[in-house]
Order: structure tokens, then sequence, then C-alpha cells
């Protein structure tokens, strides 16, 4: 897997690349516009992730020149306007995800593995993590070859941990996924608790394994060491 | 008042009072003049009758066939007197009417002897002739001044006026969302050109400084949301150093939250700022606040659950209201959020009641003791729950305000109630 990081802060492209090269992921950087078209035009990418407001041009250009080029590269959107003209745009033009700034990197690591598993990089649709198999577009889970029953919410959580395995992920970044920006508006944790809870109690069960480790006051890390 | 009507008002009262004024002068001149005239008449007739006096002084008969009205008396006095001008009324019975008369009394002496000589003459004759004058001059002009009224009432309003009106609703109509700038136009008024000339500076200006602003909230957000994302990114990275003690991650944790914090403040003001901007809505638009506060209270389930809050529902599933899609599910978001975090740790209620136009969201928490009208600075200094930036009830209220709908809070029977009026002109009842 090869992605291109286009991004002209400096300091959140490493961030970003750091996050991405610890799970073996090959990364780029390009800080302008003109050294991404450079780059673009020269190699070849599974993935691009694109800041719209870049010193010397616009990151919308970038998908353009890609689409020129008939190239089906993957493009997540990242961009500091949060605003729904933005996203519209950016994805007619052909991007396939948006993601306003600030995130959390679990997240936008999250969004990179579901394009990954959309655009089929993988060859296969259900992900896997020792023996709990997921089929995020049917919302089922086999763990032993045998489905459990999950709820929708359990689900996106154990979807979300498993695509960031062995990373640990704050309670922030766990909320502000599964309950998008209504967790922002009550900023009470209390809620995250039970649903881990039973999540755990029910891997557990199935499994005889308690993958969720809990990282003291900070978060969690779904891991099987 | 319309400025063309009380102009023509004025002109109104102006007229009525130089025509009155007019009227009274002419008429009096007129009056003045044809007795001026019977006066001259009178002394024409006496320069006539002396003269006939001085050729006939002994032919006593021709003297008694002067004419009509004219009496000639001996007297007993030595010497002539002066002349003398008298009024004199008749009545006449058939006209019922008094006829006005000027006597002239002169003396003259004619063989040493005095005779006192008296010429009536009535005024009668020009009577009619100043009643024609008046109708021939005074009612057509009545006329065209009340023509005048009219024609300025309605072709000035129509015509004249037209370029003023028409830029007072292009004023009314400019908006900054729609950027419709009014541009300098010839009307062939100059007052009007350069009233053209200032409102297109005017709006030019206001729509220069909107999008400045605009521009300005944009660019701030970036500024500051990367920053914080940097930040927040390196967290991140952080605590994925397994050999972090937790006194260490206790600090990492304090530096995150501060961060999350930051960044929720900074989303809240600029949100705050760019709510007025929020894209104009179709004026067709209808909002049914039933559908939309069930589908919020979906979307805060699991934290209803969590707190074991119990809702009561009581809403008028007919109500609609003319609003922004966004603005009210900013509302509502923002008032059901409140109502959940400012609740009781457990086991606590929410009543919401939409009925009358009135939408009313009571819950249950902490006693209150801030006056009323420092609800909404309140929340800002609260210290109920420190994760909150407390900056919804204002974005509550700012919707209200953009609305126009009243708000109010009350506490009673330990429920905090925040009841909202929906102005009527925004609501459609059925």
């Amino acid at each position: 897997m090869k992605i291109l990081i286009i991004e002209d802060e400096k300091e959140l492209a490493k961030s970003i690349r750091d996050y991405f090269n610890e799970q073996g992921l090959v990364t780029e950087l390009s800080y302008t516009y003109n050294s991404a078209i450079k780059k673009v035009n020269t190699f070849e990418y599974d993935c691009l992730l694109i800041d719209i407001n870049l010193p010397d041009g616009n990151g919308l250009d970038v998908i353009k020149i890609l689409k020129q080029k008939n190239f089906d590269a993957g493009i997540i959107i990242v961009s500091a306007n949060n605003s729904i003209e933005d996203k519209v745009k950016a994805l007619d033009m052909g991007a396939d995800d948006y993601l306003p700034k600030p995130f959390h990197l679990s997240e936008l690591n999250a969004r990179l593995k579901a394009l990954f598993r959309r655009k089929k990089f993988l060859g296969k649709n259900e992900i896997v993590f020792g023996e709990v198999i997921l089929f995020p577009d049917e919302l089922k889970v086999l763990i032993h070859q045998k489905e459990v029953e999950f709820t929708k919410k359990e689900f996106d959580l154990l979807y979300f941990f498993i695509s960031n395995s062995n990373k640990s992920i704050t309670k922030e970044a766990i909320a502000s996924h599964i309950w998008g920006d209504h967790f922002a508006k009550v900023s009470s944790f209390d809620f995250i608790y039970s649903q881990i809870k039973n999540l755990r109690k029910k891997l557990l069960e199935h499994t005889g394994k308690d993958y969720i480790k809990t990282i003291y006051g900070m978060g969690y890390k779904f891991t099987d060491q | 008042m319309k400025l063309l009507d009380k102009i023509n008002r004025l002109y109104l009262f102006a007229s009525i009072a130089l025509f009155t004024t007019g009227g009274l002068i002419f008429y009096y001149a007129l009056v003045g003049s044809i007795e001026d005239e019977t006066v001259e008449n009178l002394y024409k007739e006496k320069n006539r009758i002396v003269a006939q006096l001085k050729t006939h002084t002994t032919k006593g008969s021709e003297i008694f066939a002067l004419g009509q009205g004219i009496s000639l008396t001996n007297t007993n006095l030595n010497k002539t007197q002066k002349d003398r001008l008298e009024n004199i009324l008749f009545y006449d019975k058939l006209e019922n009417e008094s006829i006005a008369y000027k006597k002239l009394i002169f003396y003259q002496k004619i063989d040493h002897r005095v005779y006192k000589i008296s010429i009536l003459k009535s005024s009668q004759e020009y009577d009619d002739f100043q009643a024609n004058i008046t109708q021939a001059i005074l009612l057509p002009l009545f006329i065209v001044l009340t023509l005048l009224f009219f024609f300025n009432k309605y072709y000035y309003s129509k015509n004249i006026w037209h370029p003023f009106y028409d830029l007072l609703n292009k004023l009314k109509k400019f908006d900054t969302k729609k950027g419709n700038v009014i541009m300098p136009q010839k009307t062939g008024v100059a007052e009007f050109d350069e009233f053209y000339e200032v409102a297109s500076a005017l709006t030019q200006k206001i729509q220069d400084d909107y999008s400045y602003l605009k521009e300005f909230t944009e660019n701030t957000s970036h500024e500051l949301q990367t920053p914080l994302a940097i930040i927040k990114s390196k967290v991140e990275l952080l605590i994925q150093d397994e050999t972090l003690s937790n006194e260490q991650i206790i600090y990492i944790k304090s530096i995150y939250n501060t961060v999350g914090k930051m960044a929720k403040i900074n989303d809240g003001l600029l949100l705050l700022a760019k709510i007025d901007n929020i894209e104009n809505f179709d004026d067709n638009q209808r909002i049914y606040f039933k559908k939309l506060i069930e589908e919020k209270l979906i979307l805060f389930e699991d934290f209803i659950i969590e707190k074991k809050i119990s809702i009561t529902l009581n809403i008028d599933p007919h109500f609609k209201c003319k609003m922004s899609l966004d603005l009210a599910k900013l509302l509502l978001t923002n008032l059901l959020s409140n109502a959940i975090k400012y609740n009781l740790p457990a086991n606590g209620v929410i009543n919401i009641t939409l009925e009358n136009n009135i939408l009313s969201i009571a819950n249950s928490g902490k006693n209150s003791n801030a006056a009323l009208n420092k609800y909404f600075i309140r929340f800002k200094k609260s210290n109920i729950n420190n994760n909150s930036v407390g900056i919804g009830m204002s974005i509550v209220k700012k919707i209200c305000d953009i609305q126009k709908f009243n708000i109010n809070y009350t506490f009673s029977d330990a429920l905090h109630c925040v009841s909202i009026t929906m102005d009527q002109e925004f609501v459609k009842q059925g």
C-alpha cells in the first residue's frame, strides 16, 4: 500500500505518516501543491490524503489530474473548512471521503481501512482479527465461523477497534466516531463505558479472550498481545 | 404618514388659507373699487348737473328734469357747504333684500340762492358684476387647485417619486448573502441620483465588510484548527508508547483534554459567528417539529439511557414552522443536549411540550439561584459540568434572536424550563 499525504502543515503530515508507518504502510509526503503534482505525474499511489488549502494551490485540483489520468486511487480529503459545500464539492469531484479538521488519527486510519476495503485493494470484503471476522456491508460478525449477534453500536465499536488494532485509542476518538457531533454536545463518557462493557462481555463469551485493554484514564487498545 | 401625503396635506392647508385670504382680499378690493366707481360716477353726475345749472340758470323746469334720483331743494343758507357722501340702505319688499345706495349731497349757488342737490345712486348694478367676477375667477381657480392636488398625489408618486420608492425597495431587499449590491442609476433627479450613489457606496461597503468577515472567520477556523489537530495527533502518537508510566499518562490526558476543550470552544465560537450566515432557506420550507424532535431523541438515546432519564413528550403533531432546517436542528440539538447535560446524575426527567406555538423543554437538575435574566450567561459560568464550554445556550439565544422567537427561562418545581414562543409570523398551523 502506497499512500501520498498532501498536507502543508508539516507536523500534522508527519503525525499521519508516523501513525501509518507503524502499520507497515508506505507513505510519502508533499507539503506543497506543486510537489504533489510532480509526484502524482511520476508515481502511482493506492491512496491520497489531500488537504484542500495548500499554500500554492487548491488540493481539489489534484483530484482533477488523477481523474484525467484515470488513476483509480482512493482519495480522502481533509479540510479545515468544515462546510457542507466543500464536502459536496469534494465528493462530486471524485473524492471517496471527506474528513474535517481536527480529526483523530484513529478516525483517519479507520476511514483509510474502510476505503481500502471498498476499493478491494486487499482483494477481500471482510476484516479478520484472529478468530473474529467482520462483514461491514452486512453488519455480520463470525466468531469461530459462528454468527454472533451484535447491536449496531457494538458492531461499529468492534469495527473501529479492529481497524485500529494494536493501537491506543482515546475515549474521545471512540465517542466521536460512534456518536458524532452529539457526543461533543453532551461530553460525558459514562455511556462509552457501558457500550465497551457489553462488547467486552460478548467477545469474552465467544472467544474466551479479553481483547480490549484499558489505558489508564486515556482510552483503550484492541490487541491480542 | 407618507412624505407625499404630508406635502399634499401641507399644500392643501396652505391652499385653503391662501385661497380664503386671497378671496377675501380680492372681494374687498372688488367691493372697494365698485364703491370708488360709484362715487366717481356720482361726482361726474354732479359736474354734469353743475354745468347744466350754469347754462340753464333760470329754467327751473329743466332743473327738475335732471334725472331719476336727483333732487334739488331750496335752502335758506347764505353760502354753500362742503360736499357730503352718505350710505343709505333701502329695503326692497319685492326682492326681500336690502339695497345699498350712495348719496352725494352738494350745494350750489344759483342766482344768489343756495340749492341743496342730492344724487342717489345704487351700487346694486355692480353686485351682479361682482358675483360674476367671483365666479369667473375664484371658482375655476379652486377647481384647478383641487385637480393639482390629486395630480400631485397620483402622478408624482407614480412618476417623479418612483426612483425613490424603487431604491427603498432595493434597500429593503439588500442581503449580504445574496450580494445584491445597489448600482448607481440615473433617475433624472439630482437628489435621487445622489441618493442612489450613496446607497450604492454604502451597500458595497457592507458587502465588502461582510465578505471580509466571512473570509476572516474561515481563516480563523483554518489557523486554529490546524495547530489543535497537530497537538491532538502528537498526543495520539505519544500514547502508543508502551513504556509510559501512569503518572505520565495523567499529564498527557490533561493536555489532551485541554486541547479538546479548546477545539470545542473554537468550534462553538465559529458557529456563533457563522450562524447569521446560515444559508437562506426556501420560503416554502416548513419544519415539522414533532419529527425533528423524535429524530434528535434517537441520536441522544444512548446518553438518555445511560443517565436513566425519563422523557415525557406532549407534542402537537401538526405544528410546523417556517425556518431553516439547519437552524431548527441546531436549536433542538442544543436545547436537548443542554437538558441532558445539566440533568441529575441519574433518574432525571425531561418534559418536552409543544402546544400553541410554544416549545418548552423542562429538565430536572441542580437547584438554581441564578437570576432568571442571567440564565443565558449563567451557563457560561456554570460549574455543574466542567467539561462543558457552555456555549450551547448562547447559540439557542442567537437562533431565537434571528428567528424573532421569544425565549424564556423559569425554574419551578425543581425543573429548569426553557420556553420558546415561535413568532406567529413564522408559524402556520394545520
